[in-house]
């Protein structure tokens, strides 16, 4: 063999040695630089924080867009979806803990720093707009500016609507409207501080007292919603006030509503889902989101054997479920971009009409509740309205009204 | 010839360069998949954040008495060797724990999600993180299985209740035990178990008059301890779990307890393995129950990464799919997919009396983390006081591990000790060497100590002398108020006594005859323990014998302090 030969397969060698240094190279090194830059090179990850209540709908919808492969200037795109109650995710805003850069530039950044800020969400589905503003609040003190624009192409919109609504298991709503006629607040109120409980409202002694179904307020944006809904019918007025919420006979009263309810641990958050699977057992009826019960309805049935009725209060609780774009610089212009596709994936008839399978009501006005064997037709005899024809809605507390109720709650109820 | 010399010999080297070639692919290709599986496999080593980063491990901590149904279903979890999107396998590791003991194991960061047996406790997961860190740890949290606490009771006793036409409440059976001293019950440990808790909320609630609304003043009144102490004389013991008040159905049958605390589940699963009967009737008290809703929760530890968030959303999709529901029914809990049916036929809820899928129709108000916490504390000075004897044998096979081991196990017993309880302590081998007679532990601790560090392993077993000594200590205490007992352990045959087994059995049934009831635990050390002499011992006197090793002694202790 000549020395030719013998430098070709040296070469030869070299090379598959380089070739296998680097493979083993990238293969080790690949996933760090992946997590330090937020994003794979070949994709564009879209992390979103969604509320509980339209989770389902929200991770069905991610999977499906993922699946499709959709891309951006020819990058694919990917959803993760992070199920977070709108509370908690904003206590996580309030504290910060996403780890905002602050006044740091993206290149100034440790491992670890760059670890965190892969974590940071793009977007933000929490229950209503309130929370938005919120949260906005927090970070013009922290920042000086808004970090959830409300106006422009990266505005807050809302994906899906829903409302509370009375859900009463059929047997109890019977009793209750044939002893008062109607129900409302003042009526549960009524039915809570009976010492006698049931057999005095005209019901079976095997029920017990009467128990309220209210979420935690501490864990689910729904308990703090029925604290309001509740001030509102108190005060009959859709519009509640610091003042209305610290009175101490409006406390007292609510005091006397909130010990109906079984569970004052804190440890279950308490949906409508927990009312399906334990029954009129832990309540006989609350007030709840309209989606989260009729979801349930089909199991509520098969497994305690009555439906429950539906009774739409006077001053009605939107929910609005905003699609709410992270403006930070912790998310590069390419997710917010890859992010609005996803907005308008939800916003597309398709992905709305299976929100309206799921219980919600749709934004894209082409689409309708009664359109086909819905869970909206399929309950009407229970009570169901296609369309609420309420003139008021209960208006967004600010800040100081839910931190009283919070704080309230706190001391009064969970801390007793 | 000497061309085709060259030429063979240029074959060779070509063959040999070839070979190299080759075996640098072969290389190559090994160290690539190489380096690929240890990645899935989570077997590099990389450092400091870059390992947090890429730690696949999750580890969930769930109640012991639901380990025949989750086990399994981890196990069937990481068969299927699931990936995330960035490659990453994702395994479950599972881990028993006591929910009473999880708060220690979450604010240590070992967990990355509980499935305690109820929400209760996640609340008080929640508070003592609090008071160490900030923020809330619970996360997310599902539920994939439920089922309602109940008073469990063999059919005629039941029927003696007025079963099933009549109301069957809490305060039928408190009453019961406080005025029929033959009537026997039980229920699990308050600190450990969510149904043992219920049953003391249940007690405190008819000790303050109400059903609702108990609040920290209600629950400390003098009148509600007063009452909840009598009610709590009337145990016959306590203990650790569901499962052993189970185990300890289906070994005694009727035997046992006329009743006893425990999840519908429970019942289910017994009348499962006893469709001969006789049968356990699951009770829903009239007051209202608890549900034991087995939630699912994430902790949200500060180094959470989103692969663990990943492999516990992959783990919440596969236990909520309609196969493993199916699993879940089987096993005899209320599935969380409310699709499935409890009363088709072939479902226990469908096919037998025994349970109901239509209760409970209301259930007890569960109060604030702050007022469990203060029922919880109160349970310990007002239930039932023991008197225990420790029975230990040190002779010459116990030298060495088992003896260290057994000394390290003593001490932690008596650490476990809640206070108010008297202690013995009986050493045995040729014969019995030390016998420290009973007093309050918190006057005689040092001495129980002393003698525990200085017992030396040496001669034959005494097993039934020293056994025989603790009885007549504990029946001449003539002391009914207290729950009399001991605790036996050794690790060879009985060698060496002076009383027979047939002397101790009727010691033990005339001591039943005069109202002086003993308890015997044994605990049956390593594998050349008298098993079936112990198990005689404690049958008569309605004990337990259990088996234990250098591994486990320890642990076995602290759970049989639980009894206490």
């Amino acid at each position: 063999m000549n020395r030719t030969r013998l430098l070709f397969f040296a070469i030869i060698f070299a090379a598959l040695v380089v070739i296998a240094g680097s493979l083993l190279w990238r293969q080790t090194k690949a996933p760090a630089t992946t997590l330090q830059t937020g994003q794979k090179r070949d994709r564009i990850d879209v992390r979103v924080l969604t509320s509980l209540a339209v989770e389902p709908w929200v991770r069905g919808a991610a999977e499906q867009f993922n699946r499709e492969n959709h891309k951006l200037d020819g990058v694919p795109v990917h959803v993760q979806v992070i199920a977070m109650d709108g509370l908690t995710a904003l206590g996580k805003w309030d504290r910060d803990a996403f780890g905002t850069l602050g006044d740091k530039d993206r290149s100034q950044l440790t491992e670890p720093e760059k670890t965190q800020l892969a974590q940071f969400p793009t977007v933000w589905i929490p229950d209503s707009r309130y929370l938005v503003e919120l949260a906005n609040a927090t970070y013009k003190t922290r920042l000086g500016r808004d970090v959830f624009l409300t106006d422009g192409e990266y505005r807050a919109r809302p994906i899906a609507l829903s409302l509370f609504v009375w859900g009463i298991y059929e047997s109890r709503a019977k009793v209750l409207l044939a002893h008062y006629g109607k129900l409302d607040w003042q009526v549960i109120h009524d039915a809570a501080t009976k010492k006698g409980g049931w057999p005095e409202l005209g019901g079976e002694a095997a029920w017990g007292y009467f128990k309220l179904v209210v979420p935690n307020p501490l864990r689910n944006v729904g308990g703090l919603a029925a604290m309001v809904a509740a001030a509102g019918e108190y005060y009959n007025r859709p519009n509640i006030s610091v003042a209305d919420v610290t009175k101490p006979a409006f406390q007292k009263w609510l005091s006397d509503i909130m010990h109906s309810v079984t569970d004052l641990g804190g440890g279950s958050s308490y949906t409508a889902e927990d009312f399906a699977l334990f029954g009129y057992s832990i309540g006989d009826g609350g007030q709840l989101l309209e989606s989260d019960l009729l979801q349930n309805m089909d199991g509520i049935k098969s497994r305690w054997g009555e439906p429950l009725r539906f009774i739409y209060p006077p001053y009605v609780t939107w929910f609005d479920f905003p699609f709410t774009v992270w403006m930070g610089p912790e998310t590069t212009a390419q997710e917010k971009n890859a992010a609005l596709l996803f907005e308008q994936y939800l916003l597309s008839e398709p992905v709305q009409k299976l929100a309206v399978a799921q219980g919600l009501r749709p934004i894209n006005p082409k689409i309708s509740v009664t359109d086909g064997n819905t869970l909206f037709t399929r309950w009407q005899a229970q009570g169901v309205l296609p369309i609420v024809k309420r003139a008021d809605a209960m208006r967004f507390p600010n800040r100081d009204i839910l931190q009283s109720l919070l704080r309230w709650f706190q001391l009064n109820v969970e801390g007793q | 010839m000497n061309r085709r010399h060259k030429s063979s010999w240029r074959v060779v080297i070509a063959a040999v360069l070839l070979a190299l070639v080759a075996l640098c692919l072969v290389l190559t290709g090994g160290l690539y998949w190489f380096a690929r599986w240890t990645q899935n496999n989570g077997a590099s080593q990389p450092t400091g954040i870059e390992q947090k980063v890429h730690a696949g491990t999750f580890t969930l901590a769930y109640s012991p008495e639901k380990s025949a149904l989750l086990q399994p279903l981890i196990d069937a979890f990481n068969r299927k060797k699931l990936h995330s999107d960035d490659g990453k396998l994702l395994q479950i590791s599972g881990v028993a724990v006591a929910p009473g003991k999880m708060s220690a194991g979450i604010l240590a960061g070992s967990w990355q999600a509980v499935s305690p047996d109820s929400s209760l406790w996640l609340g008080i997961f929640d508070r003592d993180w609090q008071e160490k860190k900030k923020g809330r740890i619970v996360g997310e949290s599902f539920r994939y299985a439920v089922t309602p606490v109940v008073l469990a009771m063999w059919e005629d006793v039941a029927r003696g209740f007025g079963w099933p036409d009549q109301a069957i409440g809490w305060q039928t059976v408190q009453h019961r035990a406080t005025t029929d001293a033959n009537f026997r019950w039980g229920h699990p440990n308050s600190s450990q178990d969510a149904s043992g808790m219920l049953a003391t909320l249940a007690e405190f609630y008819a000790g303050a008059g109400i059903t609702r609304g108990l609040t920290k003043a209600q629950a400390t009144t003098p009148d509600t301890l007063a009452y909840v102490a009598k009610i709590e004389h009337s145990i016959t013991y306590y203990g650790e779990g569901e499962n052993v008040l189970l185990q300890q159905a289906l070994e005694r049958g009727p035997n046992f307890l006329d009743a006893f605390v425990t999840s519908e589940q429970m019942v289910i699963a017994y009348n499962h393995q006893r469709p001969q009967g006789p049968h356990l009737v699951a009770v829903y008290p009239a007051e209202g129950t608890l549900w034991l809703d087995h939630p699912l929760a994430l902790l949200e530890q500060p180094d959470l990464t989103d692969n663990q968030r990943r492999t516990f959303q992959a783990f919440k999709a596969f236990l909520i799919a309609p196969e493993n529901q199916k699993r879940v029914l089987a096993a005899g809990y209320r599935p969380a997919d409310l699709s499935i049916s409890l009363t088709t036929q072939g479902t226990p809820w469908g096919q037998a009396q025994w349970v109901d899928a239509r209760q409970p129709q209301t259930t007890l108000q569960i109060p604030s983390p702050a007022v469990i916490e203060v029922v919880r504390n109160a349970w310990f000075y007002t239930k039932r006081q023991s008197n225990i004897f420790l029975v230990v044998d040190s002779s010459g096979s116990m030298k060495g591990e088992k003896m260290t081991h057994t000394k390290a196990a003593l001490r932690s017993f008596l650490d476990q000790m809640p206070p108010g309880q008297q202690v013995g302590f009986v050493q045995f081998a040729n014969r019995v060497i030390t016998v420290e007679p009973l007093a309050p532990l918190q006057t005689n601790k040092s001495v129980l100590l002393t003698d525990i560090d200085t017992m030396e392993a040496t001669g034959k077993t005494a097993l039934l002398d020293g056994v025989d000594v603790a009885l007549g200590r504990l029946q001449r205490q003539t002391d009914t108020d207290r729950i009399n007992a001991m605790v036996v352990m050794t690790d060879g045959k009985e060698n060496n006594s002076q009383t027979s087994l047939r002397t101790l059995l009727a010691h033990i049934r005339k001591g039943e005859k005069d109202g002086h009831k003993v308890i015997i635990f044994a605990v049956a050390f390593g594998d050349d323990a008298d098993f079936d002499t112990l198990r005689q011992i404690t049958d008569a006197t309605g004990g337990q014998v259990r088996e234990g090793n250098t591994k486990t002694i320890e642990e076995l202790y602290q759970i049989l302090s639980t009894y206490f």
